[in-house]
């Protein structure tokens, strides 16, 4: 990549261009049914519904800032090895420390 | 000695070190906001219902949040447009673009303290049944009417230990206060300090004296010292010192533990003695919000709320607007019955819809429903923005402690939500601050390096730019988190 | 320092004088770049191996007082009763309930974040790791210099919180909330307490720490030399690697958690305080919603890692001396290897057996409890392979094997009595007593502490160029194997009786629990030390205490050979004293700025003892094939990617 020509960079403009464009309008729809009533998704008021849509766009807005921006798309090995063992322990930290509310015991005791 | 690497990429692994370094820096990032995200669903999952503070939700100024996620997302563009800028080997036009981003990280700024500002100055205040008003405390004699107002005459307070606190809860100029023995005392601190010392040394001399005296004695007598004839080397710590004027005292809820009429008790036990001020204990507030959520639905109309909140229009208009609500709710579930609790309850109504509710009744116009949802989906005043609309009626309210049961503003010890929020976001402004020094730095002062080493410039902008990203991305999660949630 | 030129390593001699990076030692920089703030890893680990000592001795003398409390309640403490600070602490000189909760959590952070990791991390791994894969240095070595500052600033700020008025935290070295959220409230400013302090320091420390692993990491994956491909890299060199992960990714956490809690005390927030607390009979003034779940979460995500983040540099520094001194290669190299990256991935799964009795949910903990008896594999396939090194290895019993020999039993103790605790019905009855200190210790203490003790007497050679005392390294080692197990041995009966871990006076308040018996009336021992009556179980407490007392003193040889033998110990007559294979061994004593004479290049595996049909009994990685005294293909030296 030391080696970069105007065309290259060309295309690199374009496609962050084009990323721009995705990241504003998912941001736009994320406000929209948030805020919009009758875009109000599930049931009245904030549902299960809004957070997955939102969580979704957030998602899909992360991924093309890393892939395209942080050129996760092109990159070494090592980094990929390393990032997948961290997501992997954050999402295990926040699995297993929101599981620990989940008590089955207790609650085949007081549920009824 | 040269360190491999630093420039080019090695040849196995394709990588030079910065990259490797910032990536392992960002996977350490992950985890810190992996914690943090970690806690915010944790504790929001764990909130106990008639136990905690429910989780507040409409309370965010979307509008900023909105306009700060743009602006970030185009900051992210420009950095990654500088870095072509360098990797074509055009300076001027790398720093260019540079500049935008920091003017972008300057606008953030700008915005989260316009955010942060409205919270601080926006209250809540909790009554013993659990209504809740919000709004904006006012003053009372120049002083804020959520702290405690009281005439001090004099304080009481440990000599040997080094701190005062209650001083710190006087009100203007600090008093000349007269010691036990006369003398002026200006900085009591430092009297203090000495009076310790030569309390203790006094004390001691005391004590050797009758120390040699008593030796002498039991030599004369021929028997063993008696220790219980010795002074003792205790000193008497505790000192009142009388003000030669009455001052005023204005104490916020974590400096006193407790306060009565006439003393008024301090975290370290220091004490001011004197009398409270008149209507020293109420809070005065305008009223911008009324907040139900916790009281239950039968008891809503009988709320102790309505006592001072007296406008019986305002009160029409909540009823209004919940009924309204309701009626929403039952058109979706298809019965009252099948309305869920939770949807019933949740019921935060801002002064200025129930006003605009009113104009429309007035004019005939058939308000459209969504009246009862501009409070239910984001409110685009939320207490972010400040007190800046005050051309509605406000209700202005004085209610005693006695009727209270919490009050505070919106900073982070208002809720667990608000401190999450306030750190969530905190630290992430940190991030912007430090991602726009390192950046700003590459545009001030990379030119040297940039002559000397291109590649080794547009590397490091690389690095910085993949730090910045790494910002933006933790700000996708945390708007919709935060704000829209 | 006296650097050592003579080498019996033909090809070094040969490129003595002509190297071709000597420009760096042409202008020698001024006493303060080059010991103080300096940039050159050994300096640096040597720094960081100094002041973890000193920190190890200070939180050792805190313990020394602890036990006088524990062993003689009510009995004022001798020597140290006089001394200012002590003076305002001790009361008629006694150790009070205040001063031993302080002592209590100082004492176990100081060994932890300011002893044994800097020691093992820092210190070794700063020293031996560049050293071993053939790198010039550490990627980036102004970061490891700021990572050094970082952790003495914070060292420095733990240890000056002592003299504030509220005195040091005081809330275990585990920091719980809501309790130290709650402590020293009633100071004005809550800032300058020491619970607040400890919470700084521990910033500055995690910086350091999550700095320290970015680098090694960096340095590991990116600067090994020609040749070093991953399965050529020393086992140790291995351990840095996932211990640098174990840092970078666990520690975070720690940091939300320090972070929140530093909010509950100084912005009031209440992330770990639950509605409707009281202290002191008083409610507590905060909105409340908050969980001290929470913060143990936090806290044992990061705080399981880090036990292995203990004990993993020292496996891996008895995973160099074994193989050196019985002259036999490591048994299952690549099993180890494998070994201990399953160690380092599992150890993120299972920080909650910490918590069984929190009230956490059934569900997790039996997926912990399962995780963490599953984590006893690889810790036991590391132990064994090193136990198969030696066997039918003709041993060297030099003072850097002795204290690897004493490890492996040491460790096995520790490890196994942590099996019991991993199942919660059992953790039920052992939590929070004496038993759980005994398995942590056996781990960290003969365990840990051991390894480390051999790696110096191993690597002081290499820096000082002369080896240190033998006889002293005998009269060091022996005593502390006893001490040490006089120590920790009992406290397994005592836990096992019920003896709770934090009682300031060793549990004689409980008398049902402190009154059982242990050794009968009228037994052999009962007549020689209680004229005949039975030994009761809180009569231990007495040889806990006395054996502390006598490890300390057993240290003293240590000390007078450490200083002793810089200047006056037998000198080495070569780079590679104890015939070692690996590279460090390779370079000139002490090595120099940018390490090398002349670029590394590693021929072959770290561990080729023996080889049959060598001329020696070793064939160090750095020397090329005798069959074919050219050198190898370029191609065939290239370092391969991944594994
Ligand atoms: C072989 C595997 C191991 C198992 C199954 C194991 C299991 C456990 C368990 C279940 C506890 C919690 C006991 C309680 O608080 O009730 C514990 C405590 C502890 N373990 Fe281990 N352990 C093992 C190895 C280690 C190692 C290698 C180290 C350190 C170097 C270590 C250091 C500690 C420490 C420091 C604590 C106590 C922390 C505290 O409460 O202050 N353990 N262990
Ligand atoms: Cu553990």
């Amino acid at each position: 990549m030391s080696e970069f020509t105007p065309a290259e960079s060309r295309k690199h403009v374009k496609a962050y261009m084009a990323v721009f464009l995705a990241l504003i309008v998912g941001t736009f729809v994320t406000v929209a049914v948030a805020m919009i009533p009758w875009l109000d998704l599930g049931e009245p008021g904030k549902s299960f519904l809004d957070y997955s849509v939102g969580l979704l766009i957030a998602i899909v807005k992360a991924s093309l800032v890393a892939l395209i921006f942080m050129h996760l798309n092109h990159e070494k090995g090592m980094i990929y090895k390393i990032m997948l063992f961290t997501m992997c322990f954050a999402f295990v930290m926040m699995f297993l420390i929101v599981f620990s509310w989940w008590n089955p015991i207790q609650e085949a005791f007081t549920s009824h | 000695m040269q360190i491999p690497y630093e420039v080019t990429a090695r040849r196995d692994t394709g990588l030079y070190n910065a990259k490797i370094g910032i990536w392992l820096f960002l996977a350490s990032e992950v985890m810190l906001f992996g914690g943090l995200f970690s806690a915010y669903v944790f504790l929001r999952i764990g909130i106990t219902p008639g136990v905690d503070n429910p989780w507040p939700s409409e309370v965010q100024n979307i509008p900023i949040g909105f306009v700060n996620t743009l602006v970030l997302i185009a900051s992210s563009v420009f950095v990654v447009l500088a870095w072509v800028q360098l990797k074509m080997r055009n300076w001027f036009r790398f720093q260019l673009w540079m500049a935008a981003v920091i003017l972008c990280a300057l606008t953030f700024l700008g915005l989260k303290s316009v955010e942060y500002y409205g919270k601080f100055h926006h209250h809540g205040l909790k009554f013993t049944d659990n209504s809740l008003a919000e709004g904006i405390v006012q003053e009372v004699d120049g002083i804020m009417s959520d702290k405690i107002r009281f005439e001090g005459k004099s304080i009481t307070f440990d000599i040997s230990a080094k701190n005062l606190y209650c001083l710190k809860a006087v009100h203007g100029d600090l008093p000349v206060f007269k010691a036990p023995d006369g003398a002026e005392v200006t900085d009591p601190a430092s009297w203090a300090a000495k009076k310790y010392a030569a309390d203790v040394n006094a004390a001691k001399k005391a004590y050797k004296e009758a120390l040699a005296e008593e030796k002498k004695l039991a030599k004369e007598e021929g028997r063993e010292i008696d220790e219980s004839k010795l002074p003792s080397m205790d000193v008497d710590t505790v000192v009142t010192l009388e003000a030669a004027e009455p001052f005023l005292i204005a104490s916020g809820e974590r400096m006193h533990t407790n306060y009565t009429d006439k003393t008024i008790t301090f975290r370290d036990g220091s004490k001011v003695t004197g009398s409270l001020a008149p209507n020293g204990d109420t809070v005065v507030l305008e009223v911008h919000e009324i907040d139900m959520q916790r009281v239950p639905l039968d008891e809503q109309k009988e709320s102790m709320i309505w006592s001072y909140v007296a406008d019986e229009g305002v009160k029409k208009g909540f009823f209004d607007l919940q009924n309204k609500y309701k009626q929403h709710l039952i058109d979706y579930y298809g019965s009252e019955e099948k309305v869920p609790l939770k949807q019933k309850q949740n019921h935060r109504i801002n002064i200025h819809h129930v006003h605009a509710h009113h104009e429309h009744a007035e004019h005939g116009a058939e308000g459209e429903a969504a009246h009862g949802e501009a409070a239910h989906h984001g409110d685009p005043e939320g207490d972010g923005a400040g007190g800046a609309e005050s051309s509605y009626d406000y209700p202005v309210i004085e209610v005693p402690r006695s009727d209270i049961k919490f009050i505070g503003n919106h900073g982070p010890r208002y809720n667990t939500y608000y401190a999450i929020y306030f750190t969530m976001t905190g630290l992430h402004g940190l991030h912007v601050i430090g991602g726009a020094l390192v950046l700003g730095y590459f545009m001030l002062f990379g030119k040297k390096l940039f002559l000397r080493n291109p590649e080794h410039m547009a590397n490091r902008v690389e690095v910085g730019g993949l730090f910045w990203h790494f910002v933006d991305l933790v700000w996708i999660f945390l708007f919709p988190v935060m704000y829209l949630f | 320092m006296n650097p050592q030129s003579s080498t019996d390593l033909s090809h070094e001699t040969a490129v003595h004088g002509h190297d071709d990076h000597h420009e760096e030692h042409h202008h020698d920089p001024p006493f303060w770049r080059k010991y103080v703030f300096s940039t050159d890893h050994k300096v640096i680990g040597i720094q960081y191996g100094i002041t973890a000592l000193l920190f190890l001795a200070l939180g050792f003398f805190l313990m020394m007082v602890m036990r006088w409390s524990i062993a003689y309640p009510g009995r004022p403490v001798p020597f140290i009763s006089h001394l200012p600070w002590f003076r305002v602490w001790l009361e008629n000189g006694m150790v009070t309930g205040d001063l031993y909760n302080m002592f209590g959590a100082m004492h176990g952070t100081i060994m932890i974040f300011l002893g044994i990791v800097p020691l093992a991390f820092g210190a070794f791994g700063n020293y031996v790791t560049p050293l071993q894969i053939g790198a010039p240095d550490m990627a980036f070595p102004r970061l490891n210099m700021a990572s050094y500052w970082s952790y003495l600033l914070g060292g420095v700020l733990m240890f000056a919180s002592f003299f504030l008025p509220s005195g040091a935290a005081k809330a275990g070295w585990t920091n719980y909330s809501p309790l130290a959220t709650t402590t020293d409230l009633s100071f004005g400013s809550l800032f300058w307490t020491g619970q607040t302090q400890w919470l700084l320091a521990m910033v500055f420390l995690i910086s350091s720490s999550l700095l320290g692993a970015v680098n090694f990491i960096t340095t590991i994956i990116n600067l090994r030399c020609k040749g070093m491909t991953w399965m050529r890299m020393p086992f140790f060199v291995w351990a840095m690697l996932v211990t640098g992960f174990l840092l970078l990714l666990a520690f975070p956490p720690l940091e939300v958690a320090a972070i929140m809690q530093l909010m509950d005390r100084m912005a009031g927030t209440s992330f770990f305080v639950p509605s409707g607390l009281f202290v002191n009979g008083q409610f507590f003034n905060a909105a409340g919603g908050g969980s001290p779940l929470l913060y143990q979460h936090l806290f044992w995500f990061l705080g399981h890692p880090e036990v292995y983040v203990l004990i993993l540099p020292a496996i891996a520094i008895v995973g160099e001396i074994i193989p050196n001194n019985t002259r036999k290669p490591l048994w299952g190299y690549k099993t180890m290897v494998y070994a201990v990256m399953v160690l380092g991935f599992l150890s993120f799964l299972v920080w909650a057996h910490h918590m069984y009795i929190t009230g956490m949910g059934a569900g997790v903990s039996t997926f912990f409890q399962t995780v963490t008896v599953l984590i006893s594999v690889p810790s036991v396939i590391l132990i064994t392979s090193i136990l198969i090194s030696m066997w039918g290895g003709s041993i060297r019993f030099n003072t850097p094997m002795l204290f690897a020999t004493a490890f492996i039993p040491m460790f096995g103790i520790g490890g196994l009595t942590g099996l019991p605790l991993a199942f919660s019905m059992i953790d039920l009855h052992l939590h929070d007593t004496y038993y759980v200190i005994a398995h942590f210790h056996y781990v960290v203490a003969p365990g840990t502490l051991f390894g480390l003790f051999a790696g110096i007497y191993f690597w002081f050679p290499k820096q000082t160029g002369r080896r240190m005392s033998e006889l002293l390294g005998h009269l060091h080692f022996w005593p502390s194997l006893l001490f040490m197990n006089g120590i920790f041995a009992p406290m397994f009966i005592q836990g096992m009786a019920g003896f709770h871990r934090r009682a300031s006076d060793g549990g004689a308040a409980y008398e049902r629990i402190a009154g059982q018996e242990f050794l009968e009336a009228g037994s052999f021992l009962s007549k020689i030390f209680k004229n005949g009556e039975a030994i009761t179980m809180i009569d231990l407490n007495i040889v806990a205490s006395v054996s502390a007392w006598c490890l300390a003193i057993a240290q003293v040889p240590f000390i007078i050979n450490f200083f002793w033998s810089m200047t006056k110990g037998k000198k080495v007559n070569s780079n590679n004293p104890w015939d070692a294979t690996t590279l460090e061994w390779s370079c000139p004593t002490p090595p120099p700025h940018g390490n090398f004479l002349k670029e590394p290049v590693a021929y072959r595996g770290p561990y080729e003892y023996s080889v049959p049909g060598a001329e020696r009994d070793f064939t160090p990685q750095f020397e090329p094939d005798p069959e074919s005294p050219q050198a190898p293909a370029e191609e065939e030296l290239e370092v391969k990617g991944g594994h």
